[in-house]
């Protein structure tokens, strides 16, 4: 009983500090190169330009070394491949391989992979999708760093400045007059009033630039318009996206089938929250339309209703 | 070239030589006051060894970003350790050891004379170049986090104008204009003979921060711009100032003319050379097979904006400041317009691609469906209207800027310590 409670007490106490994540933006993939099962693992960067963390490993065969290049999965991009990487060997799991790729932009990536064995070379492709997810906020310690560091180079800059003015043209020998003196306080409180000025234009150039990035980068996943069309047709159609539109060039736009399904529709019933349905049974893809993309699910709803 | 005497001269009376200790070299007359008389002094015709530290510095840094911005280009992976960074940086930490060194032999060294003939800061004596220079060290030293954490939060960008960066070229530019500051200091303690040498040195790092400033509007002077007013803002905003002020502080005729002499030659030196080293991309996605490093775009035609502001500048220098200012800033960029105008045109036609106009070099970045961007005008202003505001604001930066440059190359000429 006492060690009973005293394992609840545990799980109530360590429950705070454990965390879960629903979907992932990592790349999980099981294929064959040549003759060598690999499962790959491709760790995308929270951010691009990044770099994305890849671990490979070796389900049969035996493999003895793998290089991974980056490419785009289409278009321009695809056919020059920068001089690939080497992945570590793991010593203690001689199958288990690690690397890491720069992604310099989002969009649709291959990590092009050769891989050399007993049984000769072979090659794998790895479809990677990359966007950026999340900016960072700046740590405490780094905050407090290059705070420090602008007090000191604030001040001290007013110090040169009045410096200058007091006694930079002055002739080897001698103190500053008592008008140079005023002259170098004068200077030196102009000098504070411009530098509080162009911290202040400063800091918002920097909130500008920063938040202009971040709407550039990060990912925004396009509007989805629902409409029910004959009583038995859900029409799904995908809104304009400027973050797609703007890589047109780069990104795959067709839709790869996830454990053989094209789509995971989820339906909940609004406000009560009672009712939930994962229906899975048939999509029909009916492609672009007019730019968007619509996706029409019928026998499902039949079912729900 | 040492000896222990006294030197006269006609005009200034009884004046002296001397040197800092061991390391500081002095090698120019001024009038000594009485508390200096009191202190031993040399005379050293020679450039003391800190004017060259300087030049060393400066050249160090600029040709660092120089080939920074071309590993970006042709390379791309970027480390803390690439050449190009290794270079900057060695450039900041000449400056800053050889300033610091001054600084701390000037405070706790026995040579009275030398804290004399300092300015003094918190405590520390030394000249005032060497305490801008420092300053200017620090500020590198503070990008680098501020960078770090930059490329966490938003990526690793390839930028030239983002925050973390223009702290950069604030502390580099800083350590350049501290350099500038320590030989004008010398410059103007010097004789006629001495002079004329640190003025070639003096304008020599003067064209080195020049090319800084023309690396931190590069975005802005593209061939491709040139029909735009934005080119001409960009220019006549970064030039004038650092032109004018050079000149004026060195005192020799066709001063900025000479600066932008030697940035013409060094430029196109870095255009026709740089693509014979070797190299690859190491990023994907790689657009453009890569086989040789990219230089940076043909030179603008600075000279003669130089030479207007030299001949205008010379010919009303009995005039006001206002007005000598408003002429040589209005003729500046008048004649840049004259000559950048039509330059854009060939520079973007099929004439100027080869190796000795350089537009037919492309990044890896650049995909080829994208080449023909380079070969044609982008109007960054979008109507009329826009275009005409955008030059007068281009006449008028001009103005204020070579008053800028007016005044503070007047100031230079007086800096003594």
């Amino acid at each position: 009983m006492k060690r009973a409670l005293l394992f609840f007490m545990g799980c109530f106490f360590l429950v705070p500090t454990c965390g879960a994540h629903v979907g992932s933006p990592d790349v999980f993939y099981e294929g064959m190169a040549g003759p060598y099962r690999l499962f790959v693992t491709v760790r995308t960067p929270p951010m691009i330009p990044g770099i994305a963390q890849i671990e490979v490993r070796a389900l049969n065969g035996s493999v003895a070394d793998i290089w991974i290049a980056p490419l785009r999965a289409m278009g321009e991009g695809s056919e020059n491949a920068p001089p690939p990487d080497r992945m570590e060997r793991s010593p203690a799991d001689t199958q288990f391989f690690t690397g890491k790729l720069w992604l310099m932009a989002s969009g649709s990536w291959q990590v092009r992979m050769e891989v050399f064995g007993a049984q000769g070379k072979a090659q794998m492709a790895v479809p990677v999708p990359a966007a950026a997810r999340r900016t960072l906020t700046m740590p405490k310690s780094t905050g407090t760093l290059l705070a420090a560091l602008m007090i000191l180079l604030v001040t001290s800059m007013i110090a040169i400045f009045g410096a200058a003015a007091r006694e930079s043209q002055m002739e080897p020998g001698g103190a500053p007059s008592a008008s140079l003196r005023r002259r170098g306080r004068v200077v030196m409180a102009v000098t504070a009033a411009a530098l509080i000025g162009i911290l202040f234009l400063g800091n918002m150039w920097w909130d500008a630039a920063a938040s202009g990035r971040a709407n550039l980068m990060m990912y925004k996943a396009p509007p989805i318009e629902a409409s029910l069309q004959n009583g038995n047709t859900l029409v799904l159609k995908m809104g304009f996206s400027s973050w797609h539109d703007r890589r047109k060039q780069m990104l795959l736009d067709k839709i790869i089938p996830d454990h053989g399904h094209l789509m995971h529709l989820f339906l909940i019933r609004v406000p009560d929250l009672d009712r939930f349905y994962h229906p899975t049974s048939r999509q029909e893809w009916c492609g672009h339309l007019r730019g968007t993309i619509a996706l029409y699910v019928r026998r499902e709803l039949c079912a729900l209703r | 070239m040492r000896d222990n005497r006294v030197y006269i001269t006609a005009q200034h009376g009884i004046e002296f030589w001397f040197r800092w200790g061991e390391t500081m070299a002095h090698s120019a007359p001024y009038p000594v006051s009485a508390p200096a008389q009191s202190a031993v002094f040399d005379r050293v015709a020679e450039i003391a060894w800190y004017v060259w530290f300087s030049a060393i510095a400066v050249t160090s840094t600029t040709v660092g970003l120089y080939w920074d911005i071309s590993w970006h280009t042709s390379i791309g992976r970027d480390t803390f350790w690439t050449p190009a960074h290794l270079c900057i940086h060695f450039g900041a930490i000449v400056a800053g050891l050889s300033s610091m060194y001054l600084i701390l032999s000037t405070t706790f060294g026995k040579n009275r004379a030398a804290q004399e003939s300092s300015v003094k800061i918190w405590g520390f004596y030394g000249p005032l170049g060497t305490f801008v220079s420092l300053w200017g060290g620090l500020t590198m030293l503070t990008s680098a986090p501020f960078d770090d954490w930059w490329h966490n939060a938003f990526g690793l960008d390839v930028q030239i104008l983002s925050p973390p960066h223009v702290v950069l070229v604030l502390g580099i530019f800083t350590v350049g204009l501290g350099g500038l500051f320590l030989i004008i200091a010398e410059m103007n303690r010097a004789n006629e003979e001495t002079r004329a040498k640190l003025n070639r040195i003096f304008l020599y790092v003067g064209c080195m921060l020049t090319i800084l400033l023309l690396m931190l509007i590069y975005e802005y002077t593209e061939q491709t711009l040139m029909h735009s007013a934005i080119f001409y803002r960009a220019v006549a905003l970064a030039m004038p100032p650092m032109l004018v002020g050079i000149a004026r502080a060195s005192g020799y005729r066709w001063a900025a003319t000479k600066v932008a002499g030697i940035y013409l030659v060094l430029w196109l030196v870095a255009l026709w050379l740089v693509p014979l080293v070797p190299a690859e991309p190491k990023l994907g996605p790689v657009y453009t097979r890569v086989t040789h490093l990219i230089p940076m775009r043909f030179p603008l035609l600075l000279i003669a904006g130089a030479v207007a502001l030299d001949f205008l500048l010379d010919r009303t220098a009995q005039r006001k400041k206002w007005l000598q200012a408003a002429v040589g800033g209005v003729g500046f960029v008048m004649v840049m317009i004259a000559v950048q105008w039509p330059m854009g045109r060939f520079l973007i036609s099929p004439l100027a691609e080869n190796r000795v106009f350089g537009t037919n070099y492309y990044p890896y970045m650049v995909p080829p469906s994208d080449y023909h961007f380079v070969h044609q005008f982008n109007f960054y202003e979008k109507t009329r209207t826009e275009f005409w505001a955008g030059m007068i604001v281009a006449f008028m930066a001009a103005f204020v800027m070579t008053r800028v440059g007016l005044f503070w190359g007047d100031w230079m000429r007086g800096v003594k310590r």
